[in-house]
């Protein structure tokens, strides 16, 4: 397993893995802001062996406003774990950064499928993503969104189809000590 | 729900590793958008260091750099640290000889399966070197790609870097083989 594990990693490229390439043609952008206020986009991903989660990075875009959260879910949608402590908001931070935070980690997975997940609370902040091109191809590549209604990833997930095409850059590292 | 194809495991045949292998950064890569382009290096000693992982043993029997167009004045060193940053091998400087060809050195490693930096440095910046380009150097960073930063010195140092934040948006294309041609 190696340190990083990235949402454009490979073990988030699965069984759509040799489209994705056409997809995300255009590369990494800046982004338009957030597809939608509390919207959270869970990204599916599978490791092949236990791994433990001590830190998590994302990577801001050009601009950035409010809040963000990011978590895990177990395949089924129970959430695992959150970095929103249901106390204190996390700002999304500076623009053109990586931000990063240790809050309720370290948590252990076990081999097996999981989401990553992100949300905003606003449709201003910007993160670095790719872009599938349309809704279409997030759903193809097995992407998927909820509209939570207010800020703080949910305890249960509630999967819809992706009506955006981003996909969201950030990471989870087992080293604690790392910096991006 | 549906159950999740098992791509995990990346059984590659352990022939190459270089930055675009599927163990390596190869799908941060393939999500850039641009692809391998040339362009002569972006900062001279300033190291890159590329993370990889290991699920079996690798012999490396050459480590390479993909030279680019333009210039081939200067030199270039490859080598191998591990997640730590601690030194395990490196082919030393190495002068360019010409454009557009893969170029580097003979040198035998066994690396076990575990985690490592592949590192690359030029002591100048006048050699044209195959690379791939993002300004959003968060887009790297996302894989873990890392830099040594406030080197003045070459070539790769043998007491070990230190991984610290990426300022770099080029990666150079290099890697090792497991023979001794590439």
């Amino acid at each position: 397993m190696p340190s990083v594990l990235s949402s454009h990693g490979q073990f988030t490229d699965f069984a759509t893995a040799h489209l994705v390439a056409a997809y995300t043609s255009s590369g990494p952008t800046n982004g338009v802001g957030w597809p939608g206020t509390n919207r959270a986009i869970y990204i599916p991903f599978y490791i092949p062996s236990k791994y433990v989660i001590r830190k998590v990075f994302w990577a801001n875009g050009s601009s950035t406003s409010g809040n963000i959260d990011i978590g895990v879910y177990d395949k089924f949608g129970n959430r695992i774990w959150r970095m929103y402590d249901g106390v204190s908001s996390v700002g999304q931070g500076t623009a053109n950064t990586n931000p990063s935070s240790t809050t309720g980690l370290p948590i252990p997975l076990d081999e097996g499928g999981y989401y990553m997940a992100m949300m905003l609370d606003n449709t201003t902040g910007r993160v670095i993503e790719n872009n599938t091109g349309n809704s279409d191809g997030a759903e193809e590549v097995g992407l998927l969104q909820q509209a939570v209604g207010s800020y703080g990833l949910p305890s249960t997930a509630t999967f819809a189809a992706a009506a955006s095409s981003v996909w969201p850059s950030f990471c989870f590292t087992d080293n604690a000590s790392l910096t991006l | 729900m549906s159950d999740w194809l098992v791509s995990g495991t990346h059984k590659e045949p352990q022939r190459v590793i270089s930055v675009a292998s599927q163990c390596a950064i190869g799908h941060t890569i393939r999500y850039n958008g641009t692809g391998l382009g040339t362009a002569v290096v972006q900062t001279a000693k300033r190291i890159i260091l590329v993370p990889f992982q290991l699920d079996d043993p690798f012999t490396i029997r050459r480590m390479w750099v993909g030279a680019g167009a333009g210039g081939t004045a200067g030199n270039f060193d490859v080598g191998v640290y591990d997640e730590f940053g601690t030194y395990i091998n490196s082919i030393g400087s190495q002068a360019y000889s010409s454009a557009n060809a893969p170029q580097g050195a003979a040198v035998t490693q066994v690396l076990m399966p575990g985690r490592y930096f592949m590192a690359c440095e030029h002591d100048s910046v006048n050699p044209g070197v195959r690379r791939w380009d993002n300004s959003l150097t968060g887009h790297w960073a996302m894989a873990g790609v890392m830099e040594h930063s406030n080197t003045t010195t070459f070539p790769l140092p043998t007491g070990g870097v230190t991984p610290t934040a990426l300022a770099h948006s080029q990666i150079p294309l290099f890697g090792f083989t497991g023979s001794t041609v590439i």
